[in-house]
């Protein structure tokens, strides 16, 4: 249980873009019943509004969450090959320098 | 650029629960991403409440296509939050790319593996890591051979690239 709840808080991105797709879906569902509930056109357009595109944001703010993780592992990916590289660097010229 | 074949120290680095140093975004941007988005809901909420105080189809059309407009807005945000990273990412990529290319692409040559056929591992005076024995960036180099014991209680650090 420690170990999911440390996960979920290193994690909080993508755990935060699956809840962000939950209540978009669950946002949608609640526009489309409002609408369906209803013959009137005047009276369907504040659920269109409210459900559907409210919902449609949360989708699109659960699928950049999740593409801004990836940004960020990538990003620290590449930030530690940096780092090393620069390590790797400084251990040629030492080595360099020690031969001549 | 596909990173699956980074060593595994790399890809091993943990990962900060927070912001800060450990991502790239800047504050600034985190700002305005939240100011932005913020405001595009602020405009559907006011489209919702608009439309709902019409009794007649033909006069919500306005608040809804406001509300479009400001959903529009708020994705916007969000659009500008991955291109910040996008950017930063590239940045970095650029940076670091003439470096592994020069690393891997060292020719390799057998030298080195003939001049400690029994090493597990191989080291440089002066250099402050152990490596393969086939590691490009000790090839050609006046090697000192090292035993699994030797290179564990030394206090040498493994090379990142061969992984050793």
């Amino acid at each position: 249980m420690g170990g999911f709840l440390s996960w979920l808080r290193v994690q909080w991105d993508r755990t935060a873009a699956v809840a962000a797709g939950v209540i978009g879906l669950l946002v949608l569902v609640l526009g489309w019943v409002g609408v369906s509930g209803t013959p009137h056109i005047a009276e369907q357009l504040p659920y269109f509004i409210s459900g559907g595109l409210i919902g449609l944001f949360f989708l699109a703010m659960a699928v950049a969450l999740w593409l801004s993780a990836d940004l960020r592992d990538e990003w620290r990916e590449l930030r530690a090959l940096r780092t090393m590289l620069a390590g790797t660097d400084t251990d040629q010229a030492t080595s360099t320098g020690s031969a001549r | 650029m596909s990173l699956s074949l980074l060593p595994d120290a790399v890809r091993r680095e943990p990962r900060a629960a927070v912001f800060g140093d450990d991502a790239p975004w800047r504050t600034g941007e985190l700002v305005r991403v939240g100011v932005v988005s913020t405001a595009g809901l602020i405009g559907v909420a006011v489209a919702w409440y608009g439309a709902s105080a019409q009794a007649d189809w033909p006069d919500t059309l306005p608040w809804a296509s406001l509300g479009a407009a400001a959903v529009t807005v708020a994705m916007l945000g969000l659009v500008a939050w991955l291109m910040a990273a996008l950017r930063r990412v590239r940045s970095l990529r650029r940076e670091v790319m003439p470096w592994l290319e020069a690393a891997v692409s060292t020719p390799s040559s057998s030298a080195t593996v003939r001049t400690a056929p029994d090493a597990d591992f191989v080291t440089v005076g002066g250099m402050t890591r152990f490596h393969q024995p086939g590691c490009p960036l000790v090839t050609g180099k006046p090697v000192r051979p090292l035993t699994i014991e030797e290179a564990r209680t030394s206090a040498l650090e493994p090379c990142g690239v061969c992984g050793p």
